[in-house]
């Protein structure tokens, strides 16, 4: 009985961020009736791989991350590939430097993932242009990467707020 | 909290750190290998996004439902807020539009008789199926939308899309349930049109930006702002005279066209149920007249080879069909229109035709609508 209550724990704790990755990547997509913000529209994704990543490893394998940046590349229906790999990277990149954010303070945690995801945008931008054989406007993508570095932090206090509820009280 | 090994631990024991590192390199070979395979065979890109997005489609629409109450919600109060304002514009709109119809009806009486004078009897209606947009673009790259019908419903790949005031898009993924548009303004958009009062025929190119340019006009096109533009129907893909917007940019060779259709609205749409044509050499026109079987003379007389309404798979709902659309011209082999249309499709120039010629004498007030039905 014990060892299956923890077995269930320990799916919902490596499930639950997964699930609410898809979600939030859905998310993105949902008509808001405006072309404008739809363009510029951030990555939700982003942040919550990095998120869990930094504070939360195992709850955020490599698979979970480029599961969901695979159902993201299916949402666009442009490259498949694209975003999985950029959500890869980011798992890649932040466990190697958890050990340095983790001690640092919440700000220095969020000019990490605005360093992060400038430099993944610029690939992204590089990458999609190769695709398409098109010079992307950069625009779109610095509004992109603004908004989606603000988003962080609500973001951030969401996910805290779902970490204490799975490993504090279960 | 726990805290996985970081650069020491992997030196003091680098059996980990590789295998830390193998599945990280994994995932990423499969991610480039992806967007490599995705580039180089589009075609079975698109069939395998055409299985995925009957996967999504539902998932986003699910999703998507509070946001579209919240956002009827605003609509109403924004209209309830503003209520003597509309009813007034409303009314003016309606006062405008009647007189329109009588426009429409004596001169839908004058094509009859000018069709039946011209002995031209294949005229043919475009069904169409009312469809809900479940997604917006979401992101910088791609300007298209998920569609709530699909192969089962009677949309296939390449059909156009409209909103009540304008072409949208095309079809370019179809699933069994959903399918996918690529609006106007994508960059990968390409359509053939003409301007109405000039007669050029250009290729509505989207960059990505909400107002697509002309490209490949006429050397000596006196485009202005305010002109307007319908798909011209060169290239088979799209039919005739479709409304697309109105010129409101002119710096030298650099047009651009505003969409008449309203992207920011886009709650439903319609898909006309149009079959492409042909190319010349599939057509019953390439073979010798003794040859073809009894009842194909509208194929002969059109160059197309397109299922009646009947034929079509059955769409719940079929709007009432929308305005006529004329019979596009014979494209026989020998006609030199035909490789016009074909090198069009490609890109390329095509010259301008008798059939975008003005009809400004029909215009009483302001803005003609579109008119999708004359000869």
């Amino acid at each position: 009985m014990a060892a299956a209550l923890h077995r269930a724990v320990i799916a919902m704790r490596t499930g639950v961020p997964f699930v609410l990755g898809l979600l939030l990547a859905v998310l993105s997509f949902v008509p808001y009736g405006s072309p404008e913000f739809s363009v510029i529209m951030p990555s939700l994704t982003l942040p919550l791989v990095y998120y869990w990543t930094l504070y939360r490893p195992d709850a955020m394998p490599l698979a979970a991350a480029f599961t969901i940046g695979l159902w993201q590349d299916i949402l666009v229906g442009g490259p498949l590939g694209l975003m999985a790999l950029l959500l890869v990277l980011t798992r890649g990149v932040i466990e190697n430097q958890r050990q340095v954010l983790l001690t640092q303070p919440f700000a220095v945690g969020w000019l990490g993932f605005a360093l992060i995801s400038a430099a993944l945008t610029l690939l992204a931008w590089g990458l999609a242009g190769l695709w398409w054989d098109h010079a992307f406007s950069v625009w779109p993508f610095i509004a992109h990467w603004g908004l989606g570095t603000a988003a962080y932090v609500p973001l951030a206090m969401g996910f805290r707020q779902i970490d204490k509820l799975m490993y504090e009280q279960a | 909290m726990r805290r996985s090994g970081g650069r020491a631990a992997r030196t003091a024991n680098p059996e980990r750190g590789l295998a830390q590192r193998l599945p990280f390199a994994v995932f990423i070979a499969v991610s480039f290998g992806l967007l490599i395979v995705s580039k180089v065979y589009p075609t079975l890109n698109e069939q395998v996004q055409g299985v995925l997005i009957d996967v999504a489609a539902p998932v986003v629409d699910v999703l998507g439902e509070p946001v579209t109450a919240i956002r009827g919600f605003g609509t109403v109060v924004a209209d309830t807020l503003n209520g003597a304002e509309k009813v007034e514009k409303l009314r003016a709109e309606n006062e405008r539009l009647r007189r329109w119809r009588d426009v429409a009806i004596r001169l839908d009486g004058e094509n009859a008789q000018l069709r039946a004078l011209m002995r031209v009897s294949d005229e043919m209606r475009i069904p169409s199926i009312s469809t809900r947009v479940v997604s917006d673009p979401g992101g910088p790259f791609v300007r298209a939308i998920l569609l709530d019908a699909g192969a089962g419903k009677g949309v296939g790949k390449f059909q156009p899309v409209m909103d009540s005031s304008g072409v949208v898009g095309r079809i370019v993924t179809v699933g069994r349930q959903s399918s996918r548009a690529l609006l106007l303004t994508d960059l990968n958009s390409r359509i053939p049109v003409f301007i109405r009062r000039t007669g050029d025929r250009a290729i509505l190119v989207g960059d990505n930006s909400d107002r697509p340019k002309l490209a490949y006009l006429p050397m000596q096109s006196s485009a202005r702002i305010g002109d307007e533009v319908f798909t011209s129907g060169d290239g088979g893909i799209f039919p005739p005279k479709l409304p697309v917007g109105v010129v409101d940019f002119v710096d030298g060779p650099t047009v651009r066209v505003k969409l008449a259709a309203d992207l920011s609205r886009l709650d439903f749409v319609n898909v006309m149920a149009y079959v492409p044509l042909e190319k010349p050499e599939q057509s019953p026109v390439a073979q010798p007249l003794e040859t073809l079987p009894q009842g194909a003379s509208v194929a002969v007389e059109t160059g197309l080879d397109r299922p009646s309404a009947a034929a079509l798979p059955p769409a719940d709902p079929v709007l009432p069909s929308p305005p006529l659309i004329p019979a596009p011209r014979p494209a026989a082999p020998a006609d030199p229109a035909a490789p016009a249309a074909s090198a069009s499709r490609e890109g390329a120039p095509a010259p301008p035709a008798a059939e975008a010629a003005t009809d400004d004498a029909e215009s009483p007030d302001e803005t003609p609508p579109p008119s999708r039905g004359g000869t």
